[in-house]
């Protein structure tokens, strides 16, 4: 999804800057964004937002010069679901490829069509209307020409980026954001690869092929989407690769086949610049990558080469300059303890930036002294986890929860039979063979180093944590079951932090008052604040049916003491607080 | 073989106890006439004798006995022991009919038992219908001096006290008389009686009363009144965890009788006590000249937790000539011989019960475990969270959800906007809103058409955008928005009393600006707002001359941020001073005006900023003798202080409150908060009676709680009647230390309520099992296939294994630095 603005920064593997010194100094910029694609708005969006002085320049008279060219035949291989069967507008991004995030409702892309593959003209007025309604600041029409590298100490990377453009005006930049989508398309080389048309030149005139026998070099969206055009009218159609067809839904990677159709995949090492998971430059500070050139991050593994992916990595990357060169810590929210396994929850079912760059984003919770309370990060990249704590600004002093979802480690892979027996697992204990998407949650009771990140076990997305959790998979994506999903996470969290997170009603709360000396975090944060939970006679009622509650209104003389907290003195130490016996037995 | 060694004079009954215990030894009964048996009898030993109708060597009956059907009525005696050298006879009738024990009826049997020729006892034809029952009862009625059979609790109580510092006691519950464990019991009775009081019940009331509420097993209890010295203590009393056999109550009884804790200086490997004879393990606290002291009462403690499981013991580390591993402050040795000593390092207390728990658990129920995996003690998958449940249980109920208006992105704004609303902001897979959710439904049938405040609501698993929006991270929120205000959250009570005042109460500005002297007086007096009363039993009135602008731009601020829990109002005309003469004070003031006691204080305001006024306030709304109740508690929690409580069935006794108010003037109870409890309006109060008490004392009863420090519990004693003096000289002993507790609160910190699932090791089980497959060149196919089959077996053994190891977390503590120990 990406060939535009020619730049002859890929000319080789990496990022070949040519550093020269430039002492001219041009207009100076905060940030420069290098084409306006999708990842560029989206930055350009983010920038705006916070205030920042920044630039986008863009070759063409108009974003996303790309979606005029490909995909040749005009389809987008990207979902356009409108209706998901649910109101929650973040639920909604899971199937919704194609938007841009902003705070405009009205900016989002199924507003601009209604095919599920939309077309492609339908995304340049998408992007159009994106930069100017919400007034983003892009200089059209400029072709930086150079790049070059301005060493200063006072600059916030040690040096300058200063572009040239095309009537040799230049900008000084401190940070550059390279948005340009990918440049190189695969050359093969072979007796009689003359003939060979390319994707981005090939006619897309059927008539063009009629009764021609064609040889079709890969097998990847783009093959499929050519073939498919000329298929009523040829002879014969070969198609050749090196690969087998990859489906998507076998290997869940829009970059293979989604249902016949998609892009050229393979040539990895050719195509991407090497960058850090932090989407940085290894070569330079200060020069991100956005984009699809930033998939290398994640390739063949998330979704960070298209929308739907690197509008949370763009998002991400904004989160880590804010706190670089602003102060601006990592947004987070702060919840006492009681939230824990809420706030673990409503993520995993609701949030998209997980789910699209699921194994790549993962949030971050970090707990307090005492584990009273913690706070909640965002979508973090999960491969900086040892630089976390520069890289947000936040402490990580008191042990940490990664929240991640992941599919097993069964299940990906395109030789492999994804109906295979016995591939959804059912029984909370076996979670952790789960195959499809489900969450993960590690937890460490120190960040881990850069060595440790490095050096995990085979097969491991992080180092080895102190414990994990896995919830147990759900088709629909909905782990709100009340003793298949919670009820394991809240003991998986309790047996992290030592602690009974059990909620309990105002009742039960004013007799542990009464006759214990501590509280369960529950009656401390709730009850004590005089924000205890009353409870119905309804409810009561099933409470004590369930043997949970105890009846003492219907106790009379002499009470019977079953009651929770019946403990000798010496036995003061005792964990279960209710049901002691009953437990034992 | 056990009770071989007791060779004992019992009951005049002289015999020499031989071997009773394993099987039954066939012994012949002898058969004899009536006439030939009274000619045997010896004076005082014991004999039973079976009078029976039919001749059941040379033609048995086959009627069967109800409960054993393989016994006649009269042939299964053949199949008797001699009951521990007591004479057991066969008499039959049919051969002298006179005899006057021959039953009238042809086929009934009776058994008598016989001290020399005297009757003791009588039995039923149907009480003896097995051996256990035979030997249960005539035991029970031979050790009837020995072994007394209570019914209430008042009896227990009497036997406890009377034996405090002079003996302990052997309690035992059963059944019913004549099983197994009766048996049991009698026969320990009949070894121990002279050591122990021997009480026994059936009445599984006191056994609740003991603090055990499993009623289906038998139970055995070790009073230790023995060492009691003090008459208002109590004897500590240690359950018998094991089943009631002969063997296990022996077993038990001789770790009773053991030291409780030995110091010891030798090798552990060489050091040996009873305990390990009878088959149970010893720890050893490892201590230090330096830190003998807290060793010593850590060792006392866990000692007391493991009595009648392991043997405890005090290891002196300092003159110690084995070397012993250096970090290691416990040394485990277990029963087996031959097995070496473990050492660890353990840094809890409940570590060390659980160690050894877990260790004797796998030896005795290794055989159970295979038979039945399902009886592994609580299940990790079940609810035991009692919101969670209550309102999962509840699903299915249709809540007259349509008298709440159900928002949505569309119409959230343009509602909150039109009209005065109230917000519930909920998801519908969150507990505790949704168990809220009920209460505010309440709230709405109870508004119904008599508000015009709109009762809302919006589900954030939906709408999650909105409820980010307004803030909401967590759930539920109540949140009222009026027009022209900014939204105000409510932190009440999650229930539907206290949001139903914060409505109510919101239906007026808050303060309320009064206009005119006549207001302000009906104000006071309730008549303003007659309706809004019954929510608020206070109302308060900032009294101020116009000019002083900065306080009462506070106290409006105040008034503000009280919204919804007091009536407030202010007055700050130029006649004030009217009302500041009558209520002999100097503006600025309040004037608190409680409506239940018909009158009205006032108070100067000498800080006047909004957060000091707000403080007056709340203080002023502490009563000084209140009701405790479970909405309010919290608030007289605040206060740091001892509770004193009067525990009530009903309103108390005015008398009680005359006492209390008394005291309270005089000042004596200012370093306490004196409250009562009504048991009829917080039934709760019962459960922590029973915590209190194990006997409860008749109400009214008069407790002092210390829960800030050190929880102690003390009761006013029960026999003294609650008077200024009484109460006076007791609260002068508390407070000089003199006054013994009864409870100390349990100062357990609140852990895990069960582990969770080990996925880590689950996994690296796993690994670990894949790992042979990589090097698949010296394994030939059919070994292979073999070998996945067993891998494959095994995983599910693992998978088990692994359940049942749950306490990973607490394991991996162990190796945590902590100087606790």
């Amino acid at each position: 999804m990406g060939l535009s603005t020619a730049t002859p920064l890929w000319a080789t593997p990496g990022l070949l800057l040519a550093l020269v010194l430039h002492p001219t100094l041009g207009l100076h910029r905060d940030y420069c964004v290098l084409g306006a694609g999708p990842a560029g708005l989206q930055m350009a969006y983010f920038l705006q937002q916070a205030g920042r002085d920044h630039v986008v320049f863009e070759r063409h008279a108009g974003p996303g010069s790309f979606f005029a060219r490909y995909p040749r035949h005009r389809k987008l291989i990207s979902i356009n679901k409108r209706h998901t069967g649910k109101a929650n507008a973040e639920f909604n991004l899971r199937h919704d490829w194609n938007s841009l995030l902003s705070h405009d409702p009205r900016l989002l892309f199924k507003h601009y069509s209604r095919a599920y593959f939309p077309d492609a003209g339908d995304m340049m007025r998408y992007l159009r209307d994106f930069a100017d309604r919400l007034r983003l600041n892009v200089l059209y029409n400029t072709t930086i020409t150079h790049v070059t590298l301005d060493k200063d100490r006072q600059a916030w990377n040690g040096h300058y980026f200063v572009l040239t453009d095309q009537r040799g005006q230049t900008h000084r930049c401190s940070v550059l954001l390279v948005a340009t989508g990918l440049s190189v398309p695969n050359q093969v080389n072979f007796p009689g690869s003359e003939y060979v048309e390319g994707y981005d030149s090939v006619s897309i005139d059927p008539a063009d092929f009629e009764g021609q026998n064609v040889l079709i070099l890969g097998r990847g969206n783009s093959a499929f989407e050519t073939a498919e055009n000329i298929l009523g009218v040829t002879n014969f159609i070969h198609m050749l690769s090196r690969s087998r067809v990859r489906l998507s839904w076998a290997t869940h990677y829009v970059g293979d086949l989604s249902s016949l159709r998609l892009a050229s995949g393979g040539a990895f090492s050719k195509k991407y610049p090497l960058i850090k998971a932090s989407y940085e430059s290894k070569g330079s500070r200060g020069l991100f990558v956005l984009g699809t050139a930033s998939h290398s991050v994640d390739y063949r593994k998330s979704a960070g080469g298209f929308i739907h992916g690197f509008r949370y990595t763009v998002r991400a990357v904004h989160r880590l300059l804010e706190q670089r060169h602003h102060g601006v810590a990592w947004p987070f929210t702060e919840f006492p303890i009681t939230q824990l396994t809420n706030s673990i929850l409503r993520r995993v079912n609701e949030a998209s930036g997980l789910y699209q760059m699921f194994s790549v984003l993962a949030d971050v919770i970090l707990l307090k002294e005492n584990a009273t309370s913690f706070e909640y990060l965002e979508e973090f990249p999960m491969q900086m986890l040892a630089q976390l704590e520069t890289l947000t600004g936040r402490q990580a002093r008191h042990g940490l929860f990664v929240i991640n979802l992941e599919y097993g480690k069964n299940f990906s892979g395109p030789d492999k039979d994804v109906f295979f027996q016995d591939r959804s697992v059912g029984h909370m204990r076996d979670a952790w063979q789960s195959n499809f998407l489900h969450p993960v949650v590690y937890y460490y009771r120190h960040l881990p180093t850069e060595q440790e990140v490095r050096f995990r076990p085979a097969d491991w997305l992080l180092p080895r944590p102190s414990a994990i959790h896995h919830v147990v998979e759900d088709f629909l994506t909905d782990w709100t079951a009340p003793v298949g999903h919670i009820l394991p996470l809240r003991r998986f969290l309790e047996n992290c932090l030592a602690t009974d997170l059990r909620h309990f009603y105002a009742e039960s709360c004013f007799l542990f008052a009464l006759t214990r000396q501590k509280l369960p975090p529950s009656c401390q944060q709730g009850y004590l604040r005089q924000q205890g939970l009353v409870g119905t006679e309804h409810l009561r009622r099933h409470g004590v049916e369930s043997g949970l509650l105890r009846d003492y209104a219907a106790t009379g003389q002499p009470p019977s003491p079953q009651g929770p907290a019946r403990q000798p003195p010496l036995a003061g130490l005792g964990v279960q607080p209710l049901d002691n016996k009953k437990l034992e037995l | 073989m056990m009770f071989s060694s007791f060779s004992v004079f019992r009951i005049g009954v002289s015999f020499v106890l031989m071997c009773v215990l394993t099987k039954a030894t066939v012994v012949p009964v002898p058969e004899l006439s009536p006439q030939r048996y009274f000619s045997t009898l010896q004076p005082g030993k014991a004999s039973l004798a079976y009078f029976c109708q039919d001749a059941p060597m040379h033609k048995p009956r086959e009627r069967k006995h109800p409960d054993f059907p393989n016994l006649t009525s009269c042939t299964f005696i053949f199949n008797l022991i001699s009951i521990q050298g007591i004479l057991v006879s066969y008499v039959n009738c049919v051969q002298e009919e006179t005899a006057k024990y021959c039953g009238k009826e042809k086929d009934l049997m009776k058994a008598y038992l016989f001290r020399g020729n005297i009757l003791l006892r009588e039995f039923p034809p149907d009480t003896l219908f097995d051996v256990n029952a035979v030997v249960a009862h005539v035991l029970f009625a031979l050790l009837f001096n020995e072994v007394k059979y209570i019914a209430t609790l008042e009896d227990l109580q009497n036997i406890e006290n009377a034996l405090k510092g002079k003996a302990n006691i052997v309690f035992a519950y059963v059944k019913a008389i004549g099983t197994s464990e009766h048996r049991a019991v009698m026969e320990a009775a009949f070894v121990y009686g002279t050591t122990y009081q021997f009480v026994l019940t059936t009445e599984f009331a006191l056994l609740e009363s003991i603090g055990t509420e499993d009623i289906e097993y038998a139970h055995l209890y070790f009073f230790h009144c023995k060492p009691v010295l003090d008459f208002t203590q109590e004897c500590r009393k240690t359950l018998m965890e094991q089943s009631l056999t002969t063997l296990n109550i022996h077993r038990f009884m001789k770790t009773m009788e053991a030291p409780l804790l030995t110091e010891v200086a030798e090798d552990p490997q060489q050091v040996s006590t009873i305990h390990l004879q009878l088959g149970l393990p010893l720890v050893f606290i490892v201590s230090q000249q330096v830190t003998y002291a807290a060793d010593r009462r850590t060792a006392e403690w866990v000692a007391w937790r493991l009595l009648g499981k392991a043997g405890v013991l005090l290891l002196l580390r300092d003159s110690l000539e084995v070397n012993i591993p250096q970090h290691t402050n416990v040394i485990f040795k277990r029963a087996e011989e031959g097995m070496q000593v473990e050492y660890l390092v353990l840094h809890d207390v409940d570590l060390i019960i659980s160690h050894v728990e877990n260790n004797v658990h796998t030896e005795e129920t290794q055989e159970e475990e295979e038979e039945d995996d399902e009886l592994e003690g609580p299940d990790i998958d079940i609810q035991d969270d009692e919101v969670a449940e209550s309102v999962y249980r509840d699903r299915k109920r249709r809540l007259p959800l349509e008298l709440t208006v159900e928002l949505t992105e569309e119409t959230f704004s343009r509602t909150v906007m039109a009209s005065d609303s109230i917000v519930l902001f909920y998801a519908s897979w969150e507990a505790v809103s949704m168990a809220f959710l009920q209460s505010y439904v309440e709230v709405a049938v109870q508004l119904k058409g008599t508000s015009n405040m709109l009762l809302c609501r919006i589900n954030c698993g939906d709408w999650s955008d909105i409820c980010t929006k307004q803030n909401v991270t967590e759930f539920p929120v109540i949140k009222m928005y009026k027009e022209g205000e900014n939204p105000v959250s409510y932190v009440g009570m999650l229930g539907t009393e206290d949001l139903l005042k914060f409505i109510q109460l919101n239906r007026i500005s808050c303060p309320v600006t009064i206009t005119s002297i006549q207001e302000a007086e009906e104000y006071l007096r309730g008549k303003l707002y007659e309706e809004l009363i019954s929510y608020s039993r206070v109302s308060i009135l900032g009294i101020f001359s116009p000019t002083m602008i900065t306080a009462i731009e506070n106290f409006t601020k105040a008034g503000n941020s009280l919204r919804g829990y007091v009536l407030t109002g202010i007055y700050s005309e130029e006649d004030v001073l009217l009302l500041s003469d009558k209520y002999a004070t100097t503006v600025p003031a309040l004037l608190l005006a409680r409506h239940e006691e018909r009158h009205t204080v006032s108070m100067p305001l000498s800080s006047t900023s909004a957060q000091d006024i707000v403080q007056i306030i709340t203080d002023a709304l502490l009563e000084t003798f209140p009701e405790i109740t479970v909405e309010n508690l919290p608030t007289y929690l605040r206060l740091q202080k001892p509770l004193l409580i009067l525990f009530s069935d009903g309103s108390i006794n005015h008398k009680y409150k005359e006492v209390m108010a008394a005291l309270i003037k005089q000042k004596h109870l200012d370093s306490l908060t004196p409250c009562w409890l009504n048991l009829k309006n917080t039934p709760a109060g019962r459960g922590i009676l029973q915590v209190y008490f194990d006997l409860l004392p008749p109400l009214p009863l008069l407790v002092l709680v210390n829960l800030h420090s050190g929880g102690q519990v003390f009761a006013f004693p029960s026999d003294q009647s609650i008077t200024e003096q009484n109460l006076l000289l007791w609260l002068k002993k508390f407070e000089a230390g003199l006054e013994r507790h009864i409870r100390v609160l349990s100062a357990a910190e609140w852990k895990p309520p069960l582990p969770a699932y080990d996925f880590l090791s689950m996994i690296d089980a796993e690994t670990s099992q894949h790992a042979p497959r990589k090097d698949p060149e010296c394994m030939k196919e059919t070994d292979v296939q073999e070998n996945y089959k067993e891998q494959h077996e095994d995983t599910s053994k693992v998978t088990i294994k692994h359940l049942r190891n749950r306490n990973w977390f607490e394991v991996e503590k162990a190796f945590l630095p902590d100087k606790e120990l």
